[in-house]
């Protein structure tokens, strides 16, 4: 069987021809070209491509993702910011959305205002566990009669309140979820990321000019970072990886993925707030190579001015080269010594990252002494690292990222691993293999496993 | 607001873990919708955990002796947040030491406590002045 995987970017549209054989997965061509305004053209171009250089054969199974157009753009309204509104953001981001805005308590005028000026594709709207408070629901339910029809709204709030969601908001496009945090102790994000995905394919897929595709390939694409989190799944759940993390570094998002649950002696620290899902995405807007490098350069800063601390007149070289990208985002190292400063940038961005994918770890002085209370996923045992992007693929350096500050601004450890190896998705094959998941999976997860270990 | 359903945990930096266990048996038994916080729980952990699941009352516990610094200003806090009727209750070994009961309780209702309990308190009366509490803090709304 061939597999035909298309990966439609924001700058890139990129594909590749598998041949099934044997239980094995081979490369029989790849291709790219820039994403198109209107997205199959570009699709097609690479498809073109793909069979020209690999030659007539049988038709090919189409797998896709997208994350073209801004991606799936979703706002996050909960009630308090460390439950509800927490467990509206994992659930978002482990479907594979963007998080454009996060609202929490009582919504306000300008927060619609906002909300209407961004016009996110999702509203994920909590608020309040099962049988918990409901006036806030209702009361944002109210200001949401103002929303844009633009904006769907997903409600994965309180049950009891559902109904009167129902009746104030149902006369606009509205999805109901079941609660994203029944219980505190609880979160419960496969309905509303269910209902997501349903709302991905009904109506944006529609919106962005995919439609045809569907029509044409027979399937239905994937929001490229859920197909990723998908993979990053299923590679974990083969064990040889062991826990690890997945960086994907692009020009201007670097997202985070990390698979692995925590060991008994782990859980035997002292923890607060939601439990931690055992595969985990959060996504940074702030922190690429090109796009978001000005944003980059004063996030990451902490971690950019350790990192040329050793250096000699690097801070003005640096600070010229975060110009000379910025204007020029298609920019490319020209010589050994801004690929130094551009790896500095890729190091930081990692390590910015990586602490806010990862727990904290503060020390409570009690009368008993110094006492741990953790918060968070703690990534301290993870044993592997898996780079991934343009940026990182080629064999960047990522270690000084996780050891250079190893406390927060407010004193706390930051709990990112500690003594991973390194493996490098060379090929940046990764994302093509995730959408072959659905059509092959046992080849996919071994074509993807052996080329990270391949010496 | 939602009479049945009430938080539990041990305040501050507290990891005294078995009195709390107890605790959540025996209000759930008692017909409670309780939601544990555990040891170790921050004043603004109650109140988002009260807050979240529209409880009607927070029962805190301090046993390691610094139940005072702990527990100071929780009720302000509350008032701050947006619960206005809170029933507040606080148990255990308060204070340091063996001081006298009587002062001890007037130091806590002076902190805003609704109800202050010593470690031998019969937890049956405790259910009782709660379905009282709550059922005059729901009939004043
Ligand atoms: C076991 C124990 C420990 C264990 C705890 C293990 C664990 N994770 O649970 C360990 C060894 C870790 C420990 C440590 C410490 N402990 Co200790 N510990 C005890 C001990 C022996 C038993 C506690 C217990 O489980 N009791 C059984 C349960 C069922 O009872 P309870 O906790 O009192 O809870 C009941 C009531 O109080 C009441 N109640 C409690 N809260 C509330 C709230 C409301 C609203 C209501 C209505 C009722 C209520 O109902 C509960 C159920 O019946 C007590 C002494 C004692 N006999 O109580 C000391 C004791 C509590 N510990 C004490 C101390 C000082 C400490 C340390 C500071 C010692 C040190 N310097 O290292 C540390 C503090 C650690 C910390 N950060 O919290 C002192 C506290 C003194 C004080 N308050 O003046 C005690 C009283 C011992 C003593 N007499 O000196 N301790």
């Amino acid at each position: 069987m061939r597999v035909l995987s298309v990966d439609i970017g924001s700058t890139w549209t990129k594909g590749a021809l598998f041949e099934l054989r044997d239980g094995g997965l081979t490369v029989l061509a790849r291709a790219q070209t820039p994403t198109t305004a209107h997205l199959p053209e570009g699709f097609t171009r690479v498809e073109e491509e793909l069979v020209r250089e690999a030659g007539a054969g049988e038709r090919p199974r189409v797998v896709w993702s997208s994350s073209a157009h801004g991606g799936l753009a979703v706002a996050a309204l909960g009630l308090v910011p460390d439950w509800t509104l927490a467990a509206a953001r994992a659930a978002a981001l482990s479907a594979g959305a963007r998080i454009t805005s996060v609202f929490s308590y009582q919504l306000t005028p300008r927060d619609l205002g906002r909300l209407n000026a961004e016009r996110p594709d999702i509203l994920l709207f909590s608020g309040g566990t099962d049988g918990g408070n409901t006036a806030f629901v209702s009361h944002n339910a109210r200001v949401l009669r103002g929303l844009s029809r633009d904006t769907v709204i997903v409600y994965a709030g309180n049950r009891d309140a559902a109904a009167e969601v129902a009746d104030v908001l149902g006369d606009r496009p509205l999805e109901l979820a079941d609660n994203v945090l029944p219980d505190l102790r609880e979160p419960a994000p496969e309905s509303a990321r269910e209902a997501i995905r349903r709302v991905f394919l009904e109506r944006i897929v529609e919106g962005k000019g995919l439609s045809e595709l569907v029509a044409r390939t027979g399937s239905a694409p994937k929001p490229t970072p859920l197909a990723m989190l998908d993979y990053v799944r299923a590679l974990g759940r083969d064990g040889r990886l062991g826990r690890f993390v997945c960086l994907d570094l692009g020009g201007a998002t670097c997202d985070v993925y990390s698979h692995g649950a925590a060991t008994p002696e782990e859980e035997a620290v002292a923890t607060a707030g939601l439990p931690e899902p055992v595969t985990k995405r959060t996504v940074e807007g702030d922190l690429g190579m090109r796009v978001s490098a000005r944003p980059a350069a004063a996030a990451a800063r902490p971690w950019i001015d350790r990192l040329l601390a050793a250096r000699e007149r690097a801070a003005p070289d640096f600070e010229a080269w975060i110009d000379a990208i910025h204007a020029d985002p298609s920019r490319l190292p020209a010589d050994d010594r801004e690929a130094a400063l551009d790896a500095v940038l890729a190091t930081a961005c990692v390590g910015a990252a990586v602490a806010r994918h990862a727990g904290r770890i503060e020390i409570v002085y009690t009368a008993h002494g110094p006492t741990e209370l953790k918060r968070g996923k703690d990534l301290r045992g993870f044993q592997t690292i898996v780079c991934s992007g343009g940026f990182l693929s080629r064999g960047a350096e990522v270690l000084p990222a996780f050891s250079v500050l190893p406390f927060d601004e407010r004193g706390r450890i930051v709990c990112a691993p500690a003594g991973p190896r390194v493996l490098y998705d060379r090929e940046y094959l990764l994302p093509l293999l995730a959408n072959a998941l659905d059509a092959a999976p046992e080849a996919a997860i071994q074509a993807g496993i052996g080329r990270l270990l391949a010496p | 607001m939602n009479t049945h359903t009430i938080v539990l945990g041990v305040i501050g930096a507290d990891c005294h873990a078995v009195g709390n266990k107890i605790l959540e048996a025996f209000f759930s038994r008692a017909g409670f919708r309780v939601v544990n916080l555990g040891v170790m729980v921050s004043q603004d952990e109650f109140i988002d955990a009260a807050i979240e699941t529209g409880a009607g009352a927070i029962l805190v516990s301090s046993l390691y002796g610094h139940g005072e610094i702990d527990c100071a200003g929780l009720r302000e806090r509350c008032l701050e947040r947006g619960l206005d009727r809170m029933v507040l209750y606080v148990g255990g070994n308060l204070v340091v030491g063996k001081a006298d009961f009587s002062a001890t309780r007037d130091k806590f209702l002076a902190m805003g406590y609704d109800r202050v309990f010593p470690p031998s308190v019969e937890l049956d009366e405790v259910v009782r002045l709660l379905e009282q509490d709550l059922a005059l803090k729901a009939e004043a709304r």
